[in-house]
């Protein structure tokens, strides 16, 4: 009996008053969604006195404000886009830069338990802690085929994507700044899984399609490509980006779609050096579904 | 090395209260500056995952935020606020199947490499890891029990499980526990 105590008694009072750090990114957060929420509970105060009802109404509502306001952002987002590609585009022709024209194909195959990677170019890094990442979520076995092709400059930069026959077909139709995606049916139960990328080149800013993310960027301040960043083609109700080194570190993160990484370490400050890294993109859509995205990035000065 | 928590401006709770009810933000930082790392500790005891510890740690103090209107004077503030995280976390949990299925033991591996038991801190995030390896049913019930102090028939419901499902998974966890401590010698 003394022995029970102990433990309880050593645990509670060790643990009851401990404190860790918390990043400062987690209050910013909060803020969002407080003031989305305030908006939607002011609302509510004209419709009920019941405080409580005021306070359930306000969450509830919390999600439809935050869809009104990526709406809002991607109608503008998009209207830049556009622009973007175009540039984009001629940046491809014109380009001679080796990472562009060619083709990066980066096969990963989670059935066995090793994993292959093979890859022309420098995208030489494939870290094994993020494929556990995916498949926490009773995600069975999966074989994912990752090409990027610009192979005709004039044409749209398409990229496909397949993951295997029973797993979600994810289709990418890349038409300029739209983009659809295409769940086939009956297969609903396991999460949406999806690799793609697209290696956009020496565009004006790092220029990012929906879900398709630039895998080269050069933050060296000389207006081109300094950025990474993201552009959502859908609108989520939940979000998050984490961007890790070669050692599986965390370099950076966010949980704000419109994100923009400058290539610094967020925790020291510090630019990060040349390499390969790796991101991983956690977002829930509005029908609850789960997004994961992995994918390799290069970064060079 | 200072500890920056114990800086933090310290404004009293009833004034904090105050604000926050009249959703003052210099109010609502003040609250989670105060609060934030003690209540993350919570959040992580439930989701050994930092990411999910995260969320529940925002939506924890969302919720806070909304309700605080409906705080009655008459109990401790820290203690109701303590209860919407664990709430949050045990509503999540909730969410999530399985959570109660029997989980082989080897799963508990944390090993404590360098025992700096001298210092304080160190050696309550020795006991967070150890609590963080736990298996999912174990951890969620020792957290209830042992550190909470709810009692078993009230996490019977609040899991929806028999009683001495709670029971069995508490002794099982101080079991694993106990085990733990005497490898590594905390008293010595």
């Amino acid at each position: 009996m003394r022995d029970k105590d102990y433990i309880e008694e050593l645990f509670s009072r060790s643990l009851g008053e401990h404190q860790t750090g918390v990043r400062p990114e987690i209050w910013s957060a909060i803020q969002s969604k407080m003031a989305a929420a305030s908006v939607a509970s002011t609302a509510a105060t004209t419709a009920s006195k019941s405080l409580l009802v005021k306070g359930i109404i306000g969450l509830g509502s919390l999600a439809v404000i935050g869809i009104g306001s990526y709406i809002y952002f991607n109608n503008n987002e998009n209207s830049i886009s556009g622009k973007q590609v175009h540039e984009n585009e001629k940046q491809v022709i014109s380009s001679e830069d080796p990472a562009v024209k060619d083709e990066n194909t980066i096969q990963s195959d989670n059935t066995s338990s090793g994993e292959s990677v093979k890859e022309d170019r420098h995208l030489t890094y494939f870290p094994p802690v993020v494929t556990k990442e995916f498949s926490n979520s009773n995600t069975t076995a999966h074989t994912s085929t990752l090409e990027n092709k610009v192979e005709n400059p004039e044409a749209p930069v398409q990229s496909g994507v397949s993951v295997s026959n029973e797993e979600i077909k994810k289709e990418l139709g890349v038409a300029k700044e739209e983009i659809k995606q295409v769940v086939s049916p009956g297969t609903s139960k396991e999460p949406v899984n999806t690799t793609t990328a697209t290696t956009t080149g020496k565009s004006k800013q790092g220029y990012v399609r929906p879900w398709n993310v630039a895998n080269v960027f050069t933050p060296n301040n000389d207006g081109i490509n300094d950025f990474f960043f993201l552009e959502t083609g859908g609108e989520l109700k939940e979000f998050s980006i984490t961007i890790l080194d070669k050692d599986n570190k965390v370099v950076y993160r966010s949980e704000d779609t419109r994100f923009k990484w400058d290539g610094t370490n967020y925790l020291t400050g510090e630019k990060v050096p040349d390499g390969n890294y790796s991101y991983i993109i956690y977002a829930v859509d509005l029908n609850g579904e789960l997004i994961k995205q992995f994918n390799l990035l290069y970064i060079t000065k | 090395m200072p500890n920056l928590e114990s800086i933090v401006l310290v404004m009293d709770d009833k004034t904090l209260i105050a604000g926050c009810v009249k959703g003052d933000a210099k109010a609502q930082k003040a609250l989670f500056d105060k609060y934030a790392s003690k209540m993350l500790v919570v959040c992580l005891r439930y989701f050994p995952n930092k990411m999910e510890a995260e969320d529940i740690l925002q939506d924890g103090f969302v919720k806070i935020f909304h309700k605080i209107v409906d705080f009655k004077e008459d109990g401790s503030f820290e203690g109701w606020i303590r209860r919407i995280f664990v709430n949050t976390a045990l509503d999540e949990l909730r969410k999530r199947k399985s959570i109660f299925e029997e989980k082989d033991v080897s799963e508990f591996s944390y090993k404590i490499t360098n025992n700096q038991s001298t210092d304080g801190d160190l050696r309550a995030d020795d006991l967070l890891k150890m609590v963080q390896t736990l298996p999912d049913g174990y951890r969620i019930v020792f957290n209830m029990f042992a550190i909470e102090g709810y009692s078993h028939k009230e996490i019977a419901e609040i899991l929806n499980i028999s009683e001495n499902t709670s029971k069995s998974q508490f002794f099982r966890a101080k079991a694993l526990l106990r085990t733990q401590l005497e490898k590594i010698d905390f008293e010595r």
